[in-house]
């Protein structure tokens, strides 16, 4: 087995040159992004790379197990509810918080995820769907806490407390960069993972559950798994959420939302890490440009559609695959691609957004 | 030695497997039958990915009450009609998969002899190539090298020669011969190709109708009045001429 190696090590090297691309990219985003955009962008560039999370989670279980989760905006509204709670009933860090919404939702997530084992395909879509409208029932009859007393911790005074964000990113510029090291920090975990044994799992899985048992793969254990990490990103990105906005609101997370998402994940590519931050741009940038050129609100909604037709009638592999088909083209004459090169054919791998 | 007990599968209204009760200790057992006899759902059965009523006794214990995953965990290991290779992963990947079969203190020692036994199969296989970019050939190769990852008492081969060239099933009726050797695990081949069966395994038993209908030396179940029958509908054809 002498021959392979020389190619291991060039894959090696282009393995470990994507990530540190990725790096430099976040670096100069975050740092130049405040400088440059004005406050309403700053704004909505905030909440983009807060939905960037979610989107990584649909991608995750759309793009490696085949696995359609329609309840992926209710968990941010999960992760956001019990951050709030903790925050103003706890008095605890902001990343305590975090971590607690995270949790959460990663629990609500893997329940969600239980009917896995004996319910496929669109019967599975409809089960997540109807959780996620179960989730925002629930908000509505509730609402976040907003620093009243209480486990609701709802104020009925007209004296609501913001969620405070971290000492050291109170302003937008500084809570941008925050956020941007907090979900760069996500999808470097997301790829770690899914370049190890559980990506290969989950790689096994999305070919076919019966190939998957056949290789000895637990399959309700890694399919639970997948389900509670894409709920834990959802519940940091309420958390962020939270903080960014300072209170939730319970209409802005209706099942609809999460079908939303969901299509644009599907729009922007789910197979590689670049489609989420392309999915959350299109998600919440969009509208805030259509809302700043005068456009009404409704035609993001076509524009999606037609972009999501678009991507369906390209191969599937969204914008992001498309893109990286079209710059990948020449490499492959030269050469046949190594699964480095194709896991992520933008070459964005590794990009945080 | 896999003693299958009055093993019947029932899809609806459909008996499937009819009550098989067999012994199979050669190497290579071949498993015949034309289309529709239940050839898979046998292997199916033995493997766990369908319920099944009866017993299925591997070396003396018997895991029917398994799951699919803990009888692979057992060293009851597959491949499919269709071959299972994930294109989006590395050939070494795909492989490795099959480490997951391992005891939790062994998964990393036998990921790390995945290249070791892809090595056997196919020494030629890069193992960084993708999955996606691979022949019919290699991915039957992969997909084999998975199955022989880990644990394995018996290999269940579901036509892994399906679609491939004549000398494509040569090589990999090579590797096939030598599995039982190299480690220590019995073949079961469900096999179209009378021929391959023929040089290839030690025993075969053929089914009909999800029943069997006769076993033993493969030149010997190919003279069978019964076999013929079952998939020529008379008895007068050579044996060799019998195309499935």
């Amino acid at each position: 087995m002498s021959g392979p190696l020389v190619p291991l090590r060039l894959g090696a090297l282009r393995a470990a040159k994507t990530p540190l691309v990725g790096i430099v990219i976040v670096a100069l985003v975050s740092m130049a992004i405040p400088n440059i955009v004005s406050a309403f962008w700053l704004r909505a560039l905030l909440s983009s790379v807060v939905f960037t999370l979610p989107a990584l989670g649909v991608s995750l279980l759309f793009g490696r197990l085949s696995i359609a989760s329609l309840s992926q905006v209710a968990l941010v509204a999960v992760g956001g509810w019990v951050s709030l709670r903790v925050a103003h009933g706890a008095d605890l860090p902001f990343i305590v918080s975090m971590l607690c919404g995270g949790a959460a939702a990663a629990f609500v997530g893997a329940v969600i995820g239980l009917p896995a084992l004996r319910v496929h395909g669109l019967f599975l879509a409809l089960v997540t769907l109807l959780a996620a409208g179960g989730i925002e029932k629930v908000l509505i009859t509730t609402g976040f806490p907003d620093g009243g007393p209480g486990f609701l911790g709802r104020d009925t005074t007209g004296d609501r407390v913001s969620m405070p964000r971290p000492a050291v990113a109170t302003s937008d510029a500084a809570y941008f960069r925050y956020l941007v090291a907090i979900a760069a920090l996500c999808f470097a975990v997301v790829a770690v993972v899914r370049l190890g044994r559980y990506g290969r799992m989950w790689a096994i899985i999305g070919q076919g559950e019966a190939a998957a048992a056949a290789a000895g793969v637990n399959v309700l254990v890694v399919r639970t798994a997948a389900f509670s990490l894409a709920g834990f990103l959802s519940g940091i990105a309420g958390c962020l959420l939270a903080g960014t906005v300072g209170f939730l609101n319970p209409a802005s997370f209706g099942a609809s939302e999460s079908v939303l998402l969901f299509a644009l994940a599907l729009a922007a590519g789910t197979k590689s890490l670049s489609g989420p931050v392309v999915a959350a741009l299109l998600y919440r940038a969009v509208p805030s440009l259509f809302d700043q050129v005068g456009i009404p609100g409704d035609v993001a909604t076509i524009v999606f559609g037609l972009l999501l037709i678009h991507a369906m009638l390209g191969g599937g592999g969204g914008l992001t695959g498309q893109l990286g088909q079209t710059l990948g083209s020449r490499r492959m004459e030269s050469s046949p691609p190594t699964a480095s090169e194709v896991e992520d054919p933008s070459g964005l791998e590794g990009a945080a957004p | 030695m896999i003693e299958l007990r009055d093993l019947s599968v029932t899809f609806g209204t459909v008996r499937a497997v009819d009550r098989v009760t067999a012994g199979l200790s050669a190497p290579v057992t071949g498993v015949i039958g034309p289309n529709g006899a239940g050839k898979t759902t046998i292997l199916s059965a033995i493997a766990g990915a369908v319920a099944s009523s009866g017993g299925v006794l591997v070396d003396g214990v018997d895991i029917s009450h398994l799951s699919a995953f803990s009888r692979a965990r057992a060293g009851i290991r597959r491949t499919f009609q269709t071959d299972q290779v994930v294109g989006q992963l590395s050939v070494l990947d795909n492989v490795r998969v099959g480490a997951e079969a391992a005891p939790r203190s062994e998964r990393r020692s036998q990921a790390a002899r995945a290249e070791e036994v892809l090595d056997l199969v196919d020494s030629s296989l890069d193992p960084a190539r993708l999955g996606a970019t691979l022949t019919n050939l290699e991915r039957r190769k992969v997909e084999l090298a998975r199955s022989l990852v880990g644990p394995v008492t018996v290999v269940l081969l579901d036509e892994p020669g399906a679609g491939l060239l004549a000398h494509e099933k040569t090589d990999l009726e090579e590797i096939i011969a030598d599995i039982p050797g190299c480690f220590g695990a019995q073949v079961l081949l469900i096999e179209h190709d009378i021929d391959l069966v023929a040089r290839v395994c030690d025993h075969t038993i053929v089914l009909d109708f999800g029943r069997l209908i006769a076993e033993g030396r493969p030149d010997e179940v190919l003279a069978s009045p019964a076999v013929r029958a079952a998939y020529l509908g008379q008895s007068d054809e050579d044996p060799g001429e019998v195309v499935m």
